[in-house]
């Protein structure tokens, strides 16, 4: 009899466990962070399987800045299986972002475009601000491109980032408006 | 043989006058050459280290040992001396003996304590002055280990490249990039076959601007701009970090040195920096050996100044005489080709790195800078396989 209403406990223990889960999962909305990532994901073929992206969270984008003179982008590169590193070349890679109707040219030396700046940054920092030489195959890394602010006027609309060792420029378009395009194009079918 | 006239001397000693001097001499003698067999044995099983006997006779290693011996009979002679002689003395005379009788026993344990007050101080002093100098010859066991890092293709060019020159650009690049992917699996390979030191390697490029701009102006004016500006990025990580380990730079345009001519590699206390370009470019044939060699000897010539009391990178043979040690200035590429492909330390370098740093780091020193273990088969697949490269002589 004991042992009856020990289970039935457990039991109705579970239940309310369950219906709990349940309701907290089945809470509405979306995380007060809108972001949005552009990705040269639907031309890596043409590119040796290499993707660059970068992810803008609105937020910090329109508050933080670097010094107050420049914008970070902070570009993650990938290389798929490839048959020699990726070479990169510091004067000869361009990253350029599309910004109200303009282009402008990013800058993946900050120390050229402000030594001053530059300088004042702790060692570590620095390092891992410099452009790297190679990206080996199946591997992945983050560069840093810098921005003068005063050459931003409107919101970024994409990014085309040169690489001097493959055939052709990465461009970088917002990944949620090629999934909007892609279900959009899904139920005409 | 040997033995029956070693038996003829000692009778024949025996019978002489000088025999109660000369029978403890010998004892001690003995017992001397004993344990320096021993200390030499214990070195060959310890660390497989075989030394010649002019080496052994010149290192740390006999010091000690003679002076923890000679530590052990002070000591003792300090414990014994004087009392077999008043052992004699007894029994006394009768006479002495009621005059001793007479004495307060007070005074006697007083002169008894002074007695040994006396010893035991000596033997504290004896004791001291060997541990002093055990301290002062005991050898660097811990060095520190050696960060290797690239800089970047074309950070101490001269000028931007032409645009015809820009096929070949890109082939030094690649072949430079490959050569940086070899090194630092052969710093793996290093690093798992000895524990005397440890290389690390640097995965992000050196580049120019790591230093502040004044720095940067003052090496852009300096006779070798590598090494000045290695020098300046190293002494601004010990001001940011506190320390920062001694480190080499690679890098693939020519050191500089003006009318003079720097070659292969410079070295200025804990920062060397190495070219590929003396080697004729970083796809050139033998350059991982090169390479690997260069950083052996950089890491030896590092530790040497740190430890053993060098102001000054350690030099071998004078300019212009050369026998392919590591630590002589070769004159070109044929003698250091040569160099590389025979690598091998002097004996006066070897003694140095015996007292320096004990039989486990010269072993390594000697076995790394010979190249054994880059030529093994193993390592040799590996570089082939991987790699796809040939080394010299393969």
């Amino acid at each position: 009899m004991q042992s009856r209403e020990i289970i039935m406990r457990i039991a109705a223990g579970i239940a309310v466990a369950v219906v709990a889960t349940g309701a907290l999962a089945a809470g509405g909305g979306t995380l007060n962070d809108p972001q949005e990532t552009y990705t040269s994901n639907w031309n890596a073929a043409t590119n040796d399987g290499v993707i660059a992206s970068v992810t803008v969270q609105f937020v910090s984008y329109e508050l933080n800045s670097v010094a107050g003179k420049y914008k970070l982008i902070p570009v993650l590169l990938r290389a798929g299986t490839r048959s020699a590193p990726l070479s990169l070349a510091l004067e000869q890679d361009r990253l350029v972002v599309s910004s109200g109707g303009n282009t402008i040219a990013a800058s993946f030396q900050l120390s050229a475009l402000d030594r001053t700046l530059w300088d004042s940054l702790s060692p570590d920092t620095k390092r891992r601000l410099t452009y790297p030489e190679h990206l080996s195959p199946n591997s992945a890394m983050m560069v840093y491109a810098f921005v003068p602010l005063g050459d931003l006027k409107g919101p970024i609309e994409g990014f085309e980032y040169t690489i001097k060792s493959l055939p052709a420029p990465l461009l970088l378009q917002p990944e949620r408006k090629k999934k909007a395009a892609a279900l959009a194009g899904d139920t005409s079918v | 043989m040997i033995g029956e006239l070693w038996r003829v001397l000692l009778d024949y000693l025996k019978r002489t006058p000088y025999w109660p001097v000369l029978e403890p001499l010998l004892l001690v003698g003995f017992l001397y050459i004993g344990v320096c067999i021993v200390s030499y044995q214990y070195l060959q099983w310890r660390y497989q280290v075989t030394l010649d006997l002019p080496l052994f006779l010149q290192s740390y290693l006999l010091r000690q040992v003679s002076v923890g011996f000679a530590a052990v009979v002070g000591v003792f002679i300090a414990l014994t001396a004087g009392r077999a002689a008043k052992a004699q003395a007894q029994p006394p005379a009768p006479g002495a003996a009621a005059a001793v009788q007479g004495t307060p026993p007070v005074g006697r344990g007083r002169r008894l304590g002074s007695d040994w007050v006396g010893r035991i101080g000596l033997v504290l002093l004896i004791g001291a002055m060997a541990l002093y100098l055990l301290q002062v010859w005991t050898p660097e066991f811990k060095v520190s280990p050696i960060r290797v890092r690239f800089a970047a293709f074309g950070t101490f060019a001269a000028a931007a490249p032409h645009a015809d020159q820009d096929r070949g650009l890109a082939k030094a690049t690649a072949d430079y990039q490959r050569l940086r992917e070899i090194t630092q699996y052969l710093l793996f390979e290093i690093n798992h076959r000895q524990r005397a030191w440890q290389l690390e390697f640097e995965t992000s490029p050196f580049r120019s601007d790591l230093v502040s701009r004044a720095d940067e102006d003052r090496c852009t004016e300096d006779d070798t701009p590598p090494l000045c500006i290695a020098e300046a990025f190293h002494t601004a990580m010990i001001k940011a970090h506190g320390a920062h380990p001694p480190f080499v730079l690679i890098t693939a345009e020519p050191l500089g040195g003006g009318g003079t001519r720097a070659w292969f590699w410079l070295n200025r206390g804990p920062v060397s920096v190495v070219t590929t370009s003396d080697w004729g470019g970083p796809g050139s044939a033998g350059s991982i050996e090169y390479l690997a060699y260069a950083l052996v000897v950089q890491s030896v010539m590092i530790h040497m100044q740190a430890h053993c009391g060098l102001a000054q990178p350690p030099t071998g043979a004078p300019e212009g005489v050369v026998v392919g040690n590591v630590f002589d200035l070769q004159p070109g590429i044929d003698a250091m080709r040569a160099a590389v492909l025979t690598g091998h330390f002097s004996r006066d370098d070897e003694r140095r790195l015996l007292n320096c740093f004990g039989p486990e780091y010269m072993r390594t020193a000697v076995s790394l800078s010979g190249l054994d273990w880059l030529r093994s088969a193993s390592v040799r697949d590996t570089l082939r396989k991987v790699y796809a490269v040939e080394l010299l002589g393969s």
